[in-house]
């Protein structure tokens, strides 16, 4: 079973996410803040970790730049949650190494999971690049 | 009220300057002394309250901000609790219950719609207007909003035509989710204000080195001394108000920043009771 780190500070939001996510098949785990979600990635080494962009007291750029830092960590792929109208976040975190990103009032939980799952079928069946 | 001391005083310099020559040839070096120093005064008020008044608008951009980050999370956390629940997550609902929270989410999307407005609103004024710019079909991004639209024209009997252009169109460089937000404002504005089983007619061409886009109603129209100030922020013109008081202002101010972001031009033709026309041209590059 594939496991999920979710990083958000908003417990509604993070218990949201956990019970759709865990009722698709996915074991998860949780992390409130920057410090935290280090730990647990260094630990856990989870298959996935959904990042939310504004924590309490170490940004998601700083967790970001550590995952892709750190040789163990650099390859598991981040999906960034960001809020309405953060495009500069958006395209920084994009070109620090994030796979993909999720603008949260844009995104459905449903639309979560697809992307979610997309990204899991695309690193089992990598689609060998046209030079 | 600042404006207006500020105003009498930058004139009062003014004349002064003007008139010093005469001062010395007639008054005292005592006298013109202190009207140097009076004079220098006045010159550190004016500046002064220039940089003030450039702080208060950037703290202003920073509210507005703010305040949009702000609603955003929770209003986030309500669109996922309603798909959750229309879902059936939480358990099996009803036909009945659906419908109301089907309602409900409709809300909640308009307030997110109107918190992405008011952000791009501190953007636009901050110059951090950042355009996403490709290749577009601009037939058929004023089709697709025509599409989203279709009900409500229905609904209200409207006569409604797109005159396509005869011949293919260019794809020109926009941001498309812009120009979209600025053709569905327009859209949604000529649909409101006119009446059931009234006429709109939109119209894409080419001319010269542009694409020019057209929305004509049959609806309530501008008052002719209001007319110039339809595109300002947050105005909202007193034939819209009656019909629709709760308004917020914002839908012509945003077409006129997004059309102005591309360097094209728009403008309306209006007549009360009759109807409105509005124009807008993008260059084609």
């Amino acid at each position: 079973m594939k496991n999920i780190l979710i990083v958000e500070d908003d417990s509604f939001l993070r218990d949201l996410i956990s019970k759709k996510l865990s009722s698709a098949g996915f074991s998860i785990s949780e992390a409130v803040d920057g410090e935290s979600a280090i730990v647990k990635i260094k630990e856990a080494k989870p298959d996935l970790v959904l990042l939310d962009l504004l924590l309490p007291t170490m940004d998601g750029f700083e967790v970001l730049s550590k995952i892709k830092e750190d040789t163990i960590t650099s390859a598991i792929p981040v999906i960034i949650l960001s809020n309405l109208g953060q495009k500069e976040e958006v395209d920084k975190g994009i070109s620090m190494g994030a796979t993909d990103y999720l603008i949260k009032a844009q995104f459905t939980p449903e639309e979560i999971v697809a992307k979610v799952k997309e990204i899991f079928e695309k690193k089992a069946n990598p689609v060998p690049e046209k030079k | 009220m600042k404006h207006k001391i500020i105003f009498l005083v930058s004139a009062f310099l003014f004349i002064s300057i003007v008139l010093e020559p005469w001062i010395i040839l007639i008054f005292q070096p005592v006298t013109i002394y202190l009207f140097n120093i009076l004079a220098l005064l006045v010159f550190i008020l004016i500046v002064t309250s220039l940089i003030q008044k450039n702080k208060e608008e950037r703290n202003k951009k920073e509210v507005i901000s703010l305040i949009a980050h702000q609603l955003s999370a929770p209003l986030s956390s309500i669109k996922w609790t309603l798909e959750m629940i229309l879902n059936n997550d939480f358990g099996k609902i009803t036909e009945e219950q659906g419908e109301i929270f089907k309602v409900t989410r409709k809300k909640n999307d308009h307030l997110i719609y109107l918190v992405e407005n008011l952000l791009d609103t501190a953007r636009i004024e901050n110059g951090k207007y950042i355009l996403n710019e490709n290749p577009s079909n601009i037939k058929n991004i004023i089709a697709s909003t025509i599409d989203f639209y279709q009900d409500e024209i229905n609904k209200k009997k409207i006569n409604f035509k797109f005159d396509e252009p005869e011949n293919e169109l260019p794809k020109i460089r926009v941001d498309k989710q812009k120009i979209e937000l600025a053709v569905q404002n327009l859209l949604d504005n000529a649909i409101k204000y006119t009446p059931v089983g009234g006429n709109i007619t939109v119209s894409l061409k080419r001319h010269c080195k542009n694409l020019e886009f057209k929305i004509q109603d049959s609806g309530i129209g501008i008052e002719k001394r209001q007319e110039k100030k339809v595109f300002n922020k947050f105005f909202r013109g007193s034939n819209a108000i009656k019909k629709d008081p709760m308004g917020h202002g914002l839908g012509l101010f945003f077409v006129k920043n997004i059309i102005e972001a591309h360097k094209g031009h728009v403008w309306l033709e209006s007549k009360e009771n009759e109807g409105t026309s509005f124009y807008f041209t993008l260059p084609i590059r």
